[in-house]
């Protein structure tokens, strides 16, 4: 995860917290942003390699900033990993479909599984 | 024309009868008023009601009853004379004449027997008369009446006398005789066939109007499509509900009109799609809620119920109820929302809870060890259970809420059972559990819903192991039986208290010996199972020796690949 950017959009200070403490350790450069919609100013300014994304956003959620990133040629191809403590097989069919890497719910995802999913994106994507 | 005029004559023939009978009432009834005796006054009104209500049926076509109510009619008058002759009958001979071929008319069916003996019958108010002498009006009355009964008399016979008088010896003349006859019975025939095909006619007027009536009266729309799907019928509940002038809807397709959506509003649905030709092709009832929009744009959530119309096996139509379900649908939504929204807040707090303790375990902070590490790992425990009781309890509320859904598709009951067991890896090692899976070809491929049956055979094979003493056997098997599928988990547990078996399905119950051995149990875990279960039309009872060890038995019936309305699903993380 040597370098690689990182950015974290999530509106839980505790867990950006734990996010970065957690993937800075592992070699990875973290930004963190608790605003919806400052979210695609973040990916524009700090271009990271990888995005995770928080579903419950107060304002705007985590599916139209998806959508947006999607809809972006510049940032289509970053992938984007869906957190969210909303958990179902269809909420994980939603995020494929809408072109998420990823869809994990947090209560049940140990953060040593998040980062190993992240690492394994990273090295596809390099 | 021949049978309109003959039904005419029949009815002129009645009429007759009915004046007869009420002109010997009305002349009665004055006689006996006149006379101050009230009883007879009275019989006499009841001959008269009786002729008018003969009247009435001559009228509405019911020939045999107004025959009968003459008869009786006659009769009433005849017994009213008696009495009041003090046995006139007795020493006038004649009268006992005139009644014999009466009753013999009767005895051989022949309607005219009735009009016989009302004529005998009135011959006795004619010896009252002569008896009396001073009735000048009662006379007048009954002369009338001896003159329009022997009319009546005429006629009825007429036909009849005709019949018998045209015998003769010459076989030409007797073959024509017969036709003629065969050909009046046939033609007599087809007269009466004629009326009741009239009265039937009527009858059934009368039904459609209450049918029409019923229809528009009905709460929900109400359609009648052809098997082209062209709507034939539609009540004004149907005009008012879909927002759509009645009249307008008639010889036209539902969807000219109104835009169906799928339940969640997520897909547009064509023609085809709705129950209608599901109802034609299945050629069963068939039943699913819709967003419907209507032309305003305004829309409501119908339950659209189709029900094929089939005579003599052959589909020609659909008849269509749409009820408005929008109250109901939201109030599911607001639940289930809430059970979703509340979980979610239950959860966010354990997501910082669990990833700070386990950070604090890796020794991101500084090497942890001895008790304190100790105390961590049982909270970061703890905490994880915390998550599997959420689960358990939003599983409960969705259950509790009737806001879960069924989505049975092909899947491999094998595969479900797999991943299940490699869940509870950790504790099967831990326990050195012996799991044998007996699991025949059915399991492989079957329709179901995958993650209800993960959610049952988690809580199955999880008390199975979690209640057994360590190195013993826990047996799964899955085989056919009948058109379903079977299941059974057996273990080489504790089993259950025998006086504790009837509460095991209910939640928050744990068995005395279950608390003592583990005391984190939620209580829930057979609860969900055993709604699940019946969710899907089956049905699951065990047999339990304590000591000895448990066998829960399962039976699941085929299920239809198609998804039960609810608007969440179970969650699967949870009974663990």
């Amino acid at each position: 995860m040597n370098d690689k950017k990182i950015l974290i959009i999530d509106d839980d200070e505790r867990l950006l917290r734990a996010y970065e403490v957690k993937l800075s350790g592992m070699g990875a450069v973290v930004q963190t942003e608790s605003d919806g919609n400052k979210a695609l100013g973040a990916v524009k300014e700090f271009a990271p390699d990888l995005v995770v994304l928080d579903v419950l956003l107060p304002e705007k959620n985590g599916w139209d900033i998806l959508k947006e990133l999607k809809d972006d040629m510049y940032f289509r191809d970053i992938p984007v990993v869906m957190v969210s403590n909303i958990g179902s097989d269809d909420k994980e069919v939603e995020a494929e479909d809408a072109g998420a890497a990823a869809y994990l719910v947090k209560s049940d995802t140990p953060l040593a599984n998040l980062s190993e999913i992240i690492t394994e994106i990273l090295s596809k994507n390099s | 024309m021949w049978s309109a005029s003959n039904t005419f004559a029949q009815k002129i023939r009645l009429s007759l009868v009915t004046y007869l009978a009420a002109t010997l009432g009305v002349v009665a009834a004055i006689h006996y008023a006149s006379k101050g005796s009230t009883v007879l006054t009275v019989a006499a009104l009841f001959l008269l009601v009786l002729a008018i209500a003969s009247g009435f049926m001559a009228m509405t076509g019911r020939a045999q009853a107004v025959f009968k109510c003459a008869l009786i009619a006659a009769l009433a008058g005849l017994l009213l004379l008696v009495i009041y002759t003090h046995l006139i009958l007795l020493i006038e001979p004649y009268w006992a004449l005139l009644f014999l071929p009466a009753v013999y008319m009767l005895l051989a069916g022949w309607r005219a027997g009735a009009a016989v003996l009302m004529y005998g019958a009135a011959l006795a108010p004619a010896t009252l008369i002569d008896s009396l002498q001073n009735y000048d009006m009662s006379f007048v009355g009954l002369l009338g009446a001896y003159v329009v009964l022997a009319v009546t008399i005429l006629t009825l016979e007429f036909g009849r006398g005709e019949e018998v008088s045209v015998r003769s010896t010459d076989p030409h003349e007797q073959m024509l005789a017969n036709e003629t006859s065969s050909r009046q019975a046939a033609e007599q025939k087809l007269v009466q066939a004629l009326a009741e095909q009239e009265t039937a006619n009527k009858k059934l007027e009368q039904l459609t109007k209450i049918d029409e009536a019923t229809i528009s009266s009905i709460g929900e729309a109400v359609l009648i499509l052809g098997e082209d799907g062209l709507i034939g019928r539609a009540n004004v509940s149907a005009g008012r509900i879909l927002g759509v002038n009645q009249t307008d809807l008639k010889g036209r397709v539902i969807t000219e009109y109104l835009e169906f959506w799928t339940e969640s509003g997520d897909k547009k649905l064509l023609e085809a799609e709705l129950v209608i030709g599901k109802a034609i092709e299945h050629r069963s009832i068939v039943e699913e809620i819709y967003k419907v929009v209507r032309p305003d744009t305004s829309y409501f959530y119908a339950q659209m119920t189709a029900s094929p119309l089939v005579v003599g096996g052959a589909v020609f139509g659909v008849v269509l109820v749409a009820r408005d379900v929008t109250d109901e649908v939201n109030l599911d939504k607001a639940k289930s929302d809430f059970v979703s929204i509340a979980s979610h807040q239950l959860r966010t707090p354990l997501s910082t809870i669990n990833w700070y303790l386990e950070m604090v375990l890796e020794g991101q902070f500084g090497e942890v060890g001895g008790e304190m590490k100790e105390f961590i790992e049982e909270a970061y425990g703890a905490s994880q259970r915390m998550g599997s009781l959420i689960d358990s309890l939003l599983n409960v509320s969705r259950i509790d809420a009737g806001v879960f859904s069924i989505t049975p598709k092909l899947a491999s009951l094998r595969a479900v059972i797999d991943s299940v067991v490699l869940d509870l890896d950790h504790r099967i090692k831990e326990k050195s559990t012996k799991v044998e899976l007996d699991l025949q070809q059915e399991a492989d491929n079957v329709v179901i819903d995958s993650r209800l049956m993960s959610i049952v055979f988690l809580n199955l094979i999880s008390n199975a192991v979690k209640y057994s003493p360590p190195n013993s056997s826990v047996v799964v098997k899955v085989f056919k039986e009948g058109e379903g599928l079977k299941i059974t988990v057996k273990d080489e547990g504790m089993g259950i208290p025998v006086e504790q078996q009837g509460q095991i399905f209910k939640k928050l119950f744990r068995a005395k010996n279950a608390v003592k051995s583990e005391p984190d149990g939620t209580g829930l875990g057979l609860y969900i199972v055993r709604s699940i279960i019946l969710a899907l039309g089956g049905s699951i009872e065990f047999e339990s020796t304590q000591g000895e060890g448990t066998i829960f038995s399962i039976y699941i019936p085929p299920q239809e690949e198609k998804a039960r309305a609810g608007a969440r699903e179970l969650s699967d993380k949870a009974g663990v």
